[in-house]
């Protein structure tokens, strides 16, 4: 009996400590890439209205996507189970979102990266369906698409935020 | 959370079965298919070789139906024995029925996958004559003629393995690679199915595209691409 109360304990325990030292690993990983990324892309703003308020003439326009399945680790599922009782904001669940939004930014960047600006871009958030149970609502799906304007000559813009 | 874990993996297999068994329907382990097929594909290439005639040495007894006390004296007239099992080579015995299991079919299952990206490949080139893009007009090309909505759908279910491998991914969080490039294979499918569409009404461009994702099913999504095949400039 106590060698089974070990075990129902100890492997949840074992999957939290290891989400917690890989997970937030890979997370500051992450970042750093996205924020070396986005500087690249600094002089080329994805915006989300339609018209581009620019005097010079656009080349061509072709339709930019890109798209990240994320999930969050056990130990944020297990934080964020705690949340649940009292209410409020769950920042650990923040940061995945904030994540996985800048990255699909990135890579509809990355699949046209010679453009001069990305206009209309949506956002779509979707809820990828678990197999077993709510435990899944940790797995979501962004995608962002948007156009990829291209210029005649270079554009004179003024400074632009990063995305 | 280990047995969500294993739970995973266990309704993986039930959303892969019918794909499955569709194409084994001679056999009626379906539950054990995927153990089974690992060793079926080993079992293919024992085949016929020389671990088969040192079988037969080994036991001449099931030939000449004779004693087994006999078996050592047989054993050791060699070329006696070697004879019998040059002909016993094409006889069809017990050993030989794995053989003819379903090998074939569990190639056929991957040789279906694998040639799947070059499919894509040969249907974004097609793609290319055509303007997409998610604004209402076409940037300096005026539009001559509207054809109306065209739309291209599919519906994905999980593969077997990728549903594994994101299970155990779920430990530690972060980007589930395999999930991203199954919807990323299926939105492009949804896309070229669109792009055809609006190329056989004659149109040269897409505007206002837009996608949406739906769960239709546990563990099957429909991506639908929709827009307006114009005609511009």
């Amino acid at each position: 009996m106590p060698v089974e109360f070990l075990i129902s304990i100890g492997i949840p325990l074992v999957l939290i400590v290891l989400g917690r030292v890989v997970g937030s690993r890979i997370e500051r990983a992450h970042y750093e890439s996205i924020i070396a990324r986005e500087a690249d892309f600094g002089g080329r703003p994805a915006l989300s209205s339609e018209q581009l308020q620019a005097t010079v003439q656009i080349r061509s326009a072709n339709l930019a996507v890109g798209s990240v399945v994320v999930s969050v680790d056990h130990f944020k599922r297990f934080l964020s189970g705690f949340r649940m009782i009292f209410g409020g904001e769950i920042r650990s669940y923040s940061s995945l979102i904030d994540r996985a939004r800048r990255e699909a930014v990135l890579r509809m960047k990355e699949s046209d990266p010679d453009a001069d600006a990305y206009v209309n871009t949506r956002l779509e958030t979707s809820t990828i369906s678990s197999t077993s149970g709510n435990e899944g609502a940790g797995t979501i799906e962004v995608l962002a698409y948007g156009t990829a304007i291209h210029y005649d000559r270079a554009p004179c813009l003024a400074s632009s935020p990063a995305w | 959370m280990l047995g969500k874990l294993l739970h995973d993996s266990e309704d993986g297999t039930q959303v892969g079965l019918p794909v499955e068994r569709r194409r084994r329907s001679h056999r009626n382990e379906g539950e054990v298919d995927l153990a089974n097929r690992s060793c079926e594909v080993g079992r293919e290439r024992e085949a016929a070789g020389p671990r088969i005639l040192l079988h037969h040495l080994g036991e001449p007894g099931l030939i000449d139906r004779n004693l087994v006390a006999l078996q050592p004296f047989d054993l050791r007239r060699v070329f006696v024995d070697a004879k019998h099992a040059l002909t016993g080579r094409s006889k069809a015995r017990a050993c030989y029925e794995p053989n003819i299991s379903c090998t074939n079919d569990a190639k056929f299952h991957r040789a279906s996958i694998a040639c799947f990206p070059s499919l894509l490949l040969q249907e974004a080139q097609r793609r290319v004559a055509l303007i997409l893009t998610n604004i209402d007009h076409v940037p300096g090309r005026p539009i001559v003629q509207h054809f109306g909505l065209v739309q291209g759908s599919t519906i994905r279910a999980k593969h077997v393995g990728r549903d594994f491998a994101a299970g155990l991914k779920n430990i530690v969080g972060g980007e589930l690679k395999g999930y991203t490039e199954l919807l990323r294979e299926s939105r492009s499918q949804a896309t070229s199915r669109m792009v055809e569409q609006a190329d056989e009404l004659g149109a040269n461009a897409v505007i206002n595209v837009r996608f949406t994702t739906s769960s239709v099913a546990q563990g099957a999504s429909e991506i639908l691409a929709y827009g307006t095949a114009v005609l511009v400039e």
